[in-house]
C-alpha cells in the first residue's frame, strides 16, 4: 500500500522501537485555575491557582507548540486545573490542531458554551475526558463544592453525547462515591452504548493522590483495598477485569533497582505546567526546567539523562521491596506523601500487600481448576 | 490519469515524524479519528509536490528522477496514490 492506514498505537509502536526516546506525548496544563473545588483534585492550589498572573500567554502558548511540533511530538493533552477557564482556549486549540497534533481535552465539562461544543463537533479532539464524580445533585456537588455545577456539567455531558463526539466518562473513586461509580458506568453506557473494540467509554480511577503543594486532605477520601475489591465486584465488566488482572503475568522492570526511577513515562512524554516549566512527571519538579529560560530539547535530553541516572541515596525499604512490581510506589508520589522520594507510602504497602495475596489465591485456584 | 494540478485540503495537515511521512485529517469525517496516514517514499515525494500548480505529468518527471522506475510503473503508482488520497479526501 502507497497510503498506509494505521492506528495510532501501531505508528508509536513501530517508532518507538526504532527511535526510542522522543517526545511523543505531551500533557499541557493550560491553568491550574478552576471553577470547581474539588476535594480530592491533586492540582488544587497549585501554584498561583487563584489568578492568571505568570501564566504563559496566547503566544507562548503557540511559540511552544510550534517548538514541540518542530521536536516531533504529535499528541497533546490540554488539562488544567480547568483548561475553558482560558479565554482563549478556542485559539490555542485551533492552532494546536491546524498544527497537526492529535488533541485529547481534559475538562470537568461544566465550562463548555454552545460555540465551544460547535467547534469541537466540526474540529474534534480524539478524545474529550470529563470527570463526573456522581450522577446526583448531593454527592456531585458535595466533591466539587460548588452549588449549581452538576446541572451545568450533566447538561453539557448530554449536549456532546447528542453531537456524536468522542466523548469519554471519567470517575475517581472516592469515599462519597463509591456507591455510585457503578451507576456512573451505566449512565454511560446507556448515554453512549458500549464500543466495538471492547473498551469503555467510561473509565475510573481507583487511586488518590496528595496535591501537588504537598497537601495530604484527598489521602482521607480514598478507598482502601477491600473497599476497592467490593466496588469492582458490584459491576461484571469491573469484576471480570479485576479478575483477569490478578492472572496478569507481573512485570517486573528491566532496570537494577538501584536506580530511583522505574518507570518509563519519561521516555515519551512531558508535561509543561501553566508557567511553562517542563517536567518529566506531572508529580514531580523535580529536574524541570522553564521553556521561558531554556529550549525545551536543552531540558527534555538533559532530564532524560539525569532521570536515568538517579539511584536511590538510602537503604530504603522500597528498593528491595518483593512487593514493588505490584506497588503504585513511585518517587515522585511518595515525594507528595511523605516529603521524601525513598519513603514507604503505608497506604502503597498495604495495597501492594493485599493484592499480592489476592494474586497468590487467585493463582493456587487457578491451578487446582485450570478450565 | 486526467494530466490537471491537483491541491491538498486545507483540513489535512502534514508531519514528519521519526523519517515518517503522515498525514492528519483535522476536520470531521466518517473515518476513525485514530486514523493516521503513513505515506512510503514515492506517495511522500509526490505528496510534496502538490501545490495546486504544477500539473500531474510535471510530478512524473520529478518521480522519475528520483526514483528508479520505469513510467508506466510510475503512471500505475501515481493513479494508485492518488486515488487513494482521493478517498481519503486528502485532495480536491
Amino acid at each position: 500500500m502507497i497510503v498506509s492506514t494505521r492506528n495510532e498505537g501501531s505508528f508509536y509502536q513501530g517508532l518507538l522501537t526504532r527511535i526510542g526516546h522522543h517526545p511523543w506525548f505531551g500533557q499541557i496544563e493550560l491553568t491550574y485555575r478552576c471553577n470547581l473545588n474539588c476535594v480530592h483534585c491533586y492540582a488544587k492550589n497549585a501554584g498561583n491557582c487563584q489568578s492568571k498572573k505568570g501564566e504563559l500567554t496566547t503566544k507562548e502558548w503557540k511559540q511552544i507548540f510550534a517548538i514541540i511540533r518542530g521536536a516531533g511530538c504529535l499528541n497533546l493533552t490540554f488539562t488544567g486545573g480547568e483548561p475553558l477557564l482560558r479565554e482563549d482556549f478556542l485559539e490555542l486549540y485551533s492552532y494546536a490542531k491546524e498544527s497537526g497534533f492529535i488533541i485529547t481535552l481534559f475538562t470537568n465539562g461544566s465550562l463548555l458554551t454552545k460555540k465551544v461544543i460547535d467547534f469541537l463537533e466540526k474540529f474534534p479532539p480524539k478524545a474529550i475526558e470529563i470527570t463526573l464524580n456522581s450522577i446526583t445533585k448531593n454527592t456531585y456537588e458535595a466533591i466539587s463544592q460548588v452549588r449549581g455545577s452538576y446541572s451545568k456539567a450533566m447538561f453539557n455531558i448530554k449536549a456532546l453525547a447528542r453531537a456524536k463526539a468522542p466523548l469519554i466518562i471519567k470517575s475517581n473513586c472516592l469515599k462519597q462515591n463509591k456507591d455510585e461509580i457503578v451507576k456512573i458506568k451505566k449512565f454511560t453506557e446507556d448515554l453512549l452504548g458500549k464500543r466495538k473494540d471492547g473498551r469503555h467509554y467510561f473509565k475510573y480511577d481507583k487511586m488518590v493522590y496528595p496535591r501537588l503543594n504537598g497537601d495530604r486532605t484527598p489521602c482521607n477520601y480514598r478507598l482502601s483495598f477491600k473497599e476497592i475489591k467490593q466496588l469492582m465486584k458490584e459491576d461484571a465488566d469491573m469484576w471480570q477485569e479485576y479478575q483477569k488482572g490478578l492472572q496478569d503475568i507481573i512485570t517486573v522492570s528491566s532496570r537494577d533497582n538501584i536506580f530511583l526511577y522505574q518507570c518509563s513515562s519519561w521516555i515519551k512524554q512531558f508535561f509543561i505546567n501553566p508557567y511553562g516549566e517542563l517536567k518529566f512527571c506531572e508529580f514531580s519538579n523535580k529536574f524541570s526546567g522553564n521553556l521561558k529560560k531554556e529550549s525545551f530539547k536543552d531540558i527534555f535530553y538533559r532530564t532524560y539523562s539525569a532521570v536515568t541516572q538517579e539511584k536511590f541515596k538510602t537503604n530504603s525499604k522500597c528498593r528491595d521491596c518483593r512487593l514493588r512490581p505490584f506497588c503504585p510506589y513511585c518517587p515522585a508520589k511518595a515525594y507528595l506523601e511523605t516529603g521524601k522520594e525513598e519513603a514507604p507510602v503505608q497506604y502503597y504497602c498495604k495495597l501492594a500487600g493485599e493484592l499480592h495475596k489476592e494474586m497468590q489465591r487467585a493463582r493456587k485456584k487457578h491451578a487446582r481448576n485450570p478450565i | 490519469m486526467k494530466d490537471i494540478a491537483l491541491r491538498k485540503d486545507k483540513n489535512i495537515v502534514t508531519r514528519t515524524i521519526g523519517g515518517e511521512t503522515i498525514l492528519l485529517p483535522i476536520c470531521k469525517s466518517s473515518d476513525d479519528l485514530n486514523c493516521i496516514y503513513t505515506l512510503n517514499s514515492v506517495a511522500s515525494e509526490v505528496w510534496n509536490l502538490i501545490n495546486g500548480k504544477r500539473k500531474l505529468s510535471e510530478i512524473k518527471v520529478e518521480v522519475l528522477k528520483k526514483f528508479d522506475t520505469t513510467p508506466k510503473e510510475a503512471d500505475k503508482e501515481m493513479k494508485a496514490f492518488l486515488n487513494e488520497l482521493k478517498k481519503i479526501k486528502a485532495i480536491v
